[in-house]
């Protein structure tokens, strides 16, 4: 398949997104909406799997282990141009021909030739200032997360067709759906930074549609609006650091900013110290880290199969991806990567000591998936080969085992009507096997079991994180960082414990379950949805007339199918794709300018395996100790420890302090400007309303309604034109 | 002809066209029965008809004749609409008053 095809792989999803509202005209065609969303992802998942490898000099594949390559960005990846979006074009002045005519032969791309300025007399080459147009650059790491966008995005949608089924606005959801993938795609493989911060806010608008798509749902509407505008705050600052890099380098083309600020000329200045702290504001906006981190929680309002693609596999990534893409801009000033690795460190050990301690199975795994986001910050953070390569490794696998773990913890929440609570469920396996099985292997990959996915993706970050503490291949050995290194085998053990405390309570144990009050069959829908629904029936969903209230029951196929390809992912994806994952990261802009691998590093990534699989192992069989064999166990050292429990299940009440000292100065800062606004700007507007309704007022009285009033009115208007006429002509 | 017309008696022309116009004028604005009001109207177009008319004369043209001719052509037709509008107004309220649509106020 030609290159050029790549240019389709956003595009498709787009065409399917209006193709999902076209249908939305008639309720009988609604129910094909999700056919066509899976139809147009999986079609860009295959281009992209077949066209997009194609990119870039295989010769730097070949070599990508010793890192030599060399600092040429155009041999790493090609750009695909499918249209032209913003031109701006300006005259650059010259004295004499000569020069203007030496300046169009170094600049074989100007189109124009040089000219005679008519009013100065001065020669001029008219040229581009400034350029973004949809153009895509695929290099290998563009190839990565098109892997990840697409090919978890079609499973995701293939689940949703079958949890969603029934459910009001199903071709809605799927347009939504499109939508993201359009937009994540864009982002992924965006060419310049406009293009990029487009799709940037495509994505946040779709995380917006898809947090509320319960919009009945005060809660939901809460949700979708802490989640855009925490978002806004982040993208504030990205936005402002693409302003900066535009003003530093001239362009927004991203392989020639990346290539101007790896040539040796380029001398850092106070510029490209500041590019990096506003990038990362918009990266730990979109990935939720510290301190914008709030709304990934609130955002499981959506339907579940968001929270699994959106909100855990994909759009909360582009963070890490947008720091992994620009690693050369973050490498000019000498604190930007730590920063981006202290604030991963923090946040993963942060939410994991929350997940530990919280009732909703979607909210645990919201806080693991900020604790897992942390890691791979911390990965990307270490401008080390190896833990970049963790860092986006663990970026491919987490998409397996957290939509994994989400869209099974969709089955629990749709077979007990909405059910989320660990403590109102147990022993749940004997009802629904296969969920029960396919979450133990997404909590083994979390989990890092050894030789699961996680496991290697976790242990490469955690091997680059020591490998600069210790001071390999050049580094200067640093405490803070083996603190930090320390404080992801902690987090790793919570991480362990937590996801497995929850697996326990849910499925081992009693079988004894309390069924939730939300009627997912569209209980206050109109009849029309009753009728898909009953359509719906055949395709495997399970849900049918015959079905009781009060029972819980396992997913249909539809929704089961997609779950074993995700474990399957969850299980191996580690032992395959640790190679070909390692060769595409070392063969793209990431690891580019990082130093060559220099010191046989291979006892210490042996011991941190051994150490992070018993870790594992020990995390596993606590939570097994507590929350399957001796739950009184778990209630009295609870008791004991009850303040620990309700700081970590109210989340440090950081929400409750951003209430206090952030929303409410906020909203009351608000009030007042409502009141200026009232007082001032409106005052004005009524006054000037006021002028004519005065003068009518004034006027009223002279229109009485009395005929006789008219006779006087007009011989009175009589006598005085009279007069003036008289005074005139006598005046003369 | 104008020379051996005394100049007095236009002026006396004038003031009957003159004082004619007055008293409609008093009329329409001091009577309130529709038909009076409507009958002093008429009143003050005779009091200009006399002076256009004395003009006229005065001047040796039938210009103001002619437009004479004109005005009470006019005033006929205005005068079968006004008394069929004073008929329609009677029997809507029952009464002459104009007081009696005085709401039709601005």
């Amino acid at each position: 398949m030609e290159l050029s095809t790549v240019k389709w792989i956003p595009w498709l999803p787009a065409f399917s997104a209006v193709i999902c509202c076209l249908l939305c005209i008639r309720p009988a065609w609604r129910r094909y909406a999700a056919a066509v969303t899976v139809a147009a992802i999986l079609a860009s998942f295959i281009i992209a799997m077949l066209a997009a490898p194609r990119a870039g000099d295989p010769e730097i594949r070949g070599d990508y282990e010793t890192g030599a390559y060399g600092q040429e960005i155009a041999a790493v990846g090609e750009t695909v141009t499918a249209f032209r979006w913003i031109h701006f074009r300006d005259y650059r002045a010259f004295e004499t021909e000569e020069a203007a005519a030496a300046y169009t032969a170094e600049n074989p791309d100007l189109r124009d030739r040089p000219e005679l300025d008519p009013e100065t007399g001065a020669w001029r080459v008219l040229e581009t200032t400034f350029q973004a147009d949809f153009a895509y650059f695929i290099d290998p790491l563009t190839v990565l997360m098109l892997f990840v966008v697409c090919g978890i995005g079609s499973l995701v949608a293939i689940y949703g067709a079958g949890y969603m089924s029934g459910e009001r606005g199903y071709a809605r959801f799927f347009a939504a759906v499109s939508l993201f993938i359009f937009a994540m795609t864009t982002v992924v493989m965006a060419d310049n930074l406009v293009l990029l911060y487009l799709g940037w806010e495509m994505v946040g608008l779709a995380s917006y549609l898809l947090i509320g798509y319960y919009y009945h749902r005060p809660s939901a509407v809460a949700a979708a609006k802490k989640a855009f505008i925490v978002n806004r705050i982040g993208d504030l600052g990205f936005a402002l650091g693409i302003f900066l890099t535009f003003m530093r380098y001239e362009t927004v083309v991203i392989a020639e900013i990346l290539q101007m600020a790896t040539s040796a000329e380029h001398v850092a200045d106070w510029r490209d110290y500041a590019i990096p702290f506003l990038l990362l504001m918009g990266a730990i906006g979109k990935s939720a880290q510290i301190p914008l981190y709030m709304w990934l929680p609130d955002a499981m309002e959506g339907p579940t199969p968001v929270s699994a693609l959106i909100h855990a596999a994909t759009m909360v990534t582009s963070g890490v991806y947008m720091i992994a893409r620009l690693t050369p801009l973050f490498e000019l000033s000498p604190y930007a990567l730590p920063t981006v690795a202290t604030l991963g460190g923090i946040t993963a050990a942060f939410a994991a000591t929350i997940a530990t301690c919280q009732y909703d199975i979607k909210r645990i795994y919201a806080f693991s998936t900020v604790s897992q986001l942390g890691y791979m910050f911390m990965g990307v953070g270490m401008g080390l080969r190896y833990a970049v390569f963790g860092g986006l490794f663990h970026l491919l696998t987490h998409a397996f085992f957290k939509a994994l773990l989400f869209l099974t913890s969709g089955n629990v929440m749709h077979g007990l009507h909405g059910q989320l609570d660990i403590r109102k469920m147990s022993g749940l396996r004997k009802v629904m096997p296969y969920t029960c099985w396919l979450m133990f292997a997404g909590c083994l990959s979390l989990a890092a079991f050894p030789f699961t996915a996680a496991f290697f993706s976790k242990d490469a970050i955690l091997a680059g994180v020591f490998e600069r503490a210790l001071g390999y291949h050049g580094q200067e050995p640093s405490n803070w960082f083996f603190f930090l290194g320390s404080l992801a085998l902690a987090t790793a053990f919570l991480t362990a414990y937590y996801c497995f405390r929850a697996w326990f309570r849910v499925f081992m144990g009693p079988t004894e379950y309390e069924m939730g009050q939300e009627d997912h069959n569209g209980g206050d829908d109109a009849p029309a949805s009753a009728a898909a629904h009953a359509e719906s029936h055949d395709d495997g969903h399970g849900h049918g007339k015959d079905h009781g209230r009060g029972e819980a029951h396992e997913a249909g196929w539809l929704m089961l199918a997609p779950l074993f390809i995700l474990a399957a992912g969850a299980l191996f994806a580690g032992m395959v794709g640790y190679g070909i994952v390692k060769q595409l990261i070392w063969s793209s802009t990431a690891t580019m300018t990082m130093p060559a691998i220099v010191d046989d590093t291979s006892a210490l990534h042996l011991t941190l395996m051994v150490l992070s699989g018993a870790i594992a192992i020990g995390g596993i069989c606590t939570a097994g100790w507590f929350h399957w064999l001796h739950r009184d166990a778990a209630a009295r050292v609870g008791e004991r420890a009850a303040p620990l429990v309700r700081l970590l299940y109210n989340k440090y009440y950081i929400d409750d302090l951003c209430e206090r000292y952030l929303v409410r100065p906020l909203h009351a800062a608000g009030e007042v400007l409502y009141l200026i606004d009232r007082v001032i700007i409106d005052g004005l507007v009524a006054f000037f309303g006021f002028i004519p309704r005065l003068l009518g007022w004034s006027a009223r009285p002279s229109q009485h309604g009395v005929l006789q009033g008219y006779g006087v009115a007009m011989l009175a208007a009589l006598a005085l034109i009279v007069t003036v006429v008289m005074l005139a002509v006598y005046a003369t | 002809m104008t020379g051996e017309m005394p100049s007095f008696v236009l002026s006396h022309f004038l003031l009957t066209g003159a004082v004619l116009f007055a008293l409609g004028l008093i009329g329409f604005v001091t009577r309130r029965n529709l038909i009076i009001m409507f009958l002093c109207t008429e009143l003050m177009f005779q009091g200009v008809v006399v002076t256009l008319v004395a003009f006229a004369f005065h001047h040796g043209n039938l210009e103001g004749q002619t437009f004479v001719i004109f005005v009470l052509t006019i005033a006929a037709a205005e005068a079968a609409l006004a008394l069929a509008l004073v008929v329609l107004l009677f029997r809507r309220r029952r009464t002459l008053d104009a007081a009696a649509w005085a709401q039709l106020q601005g």
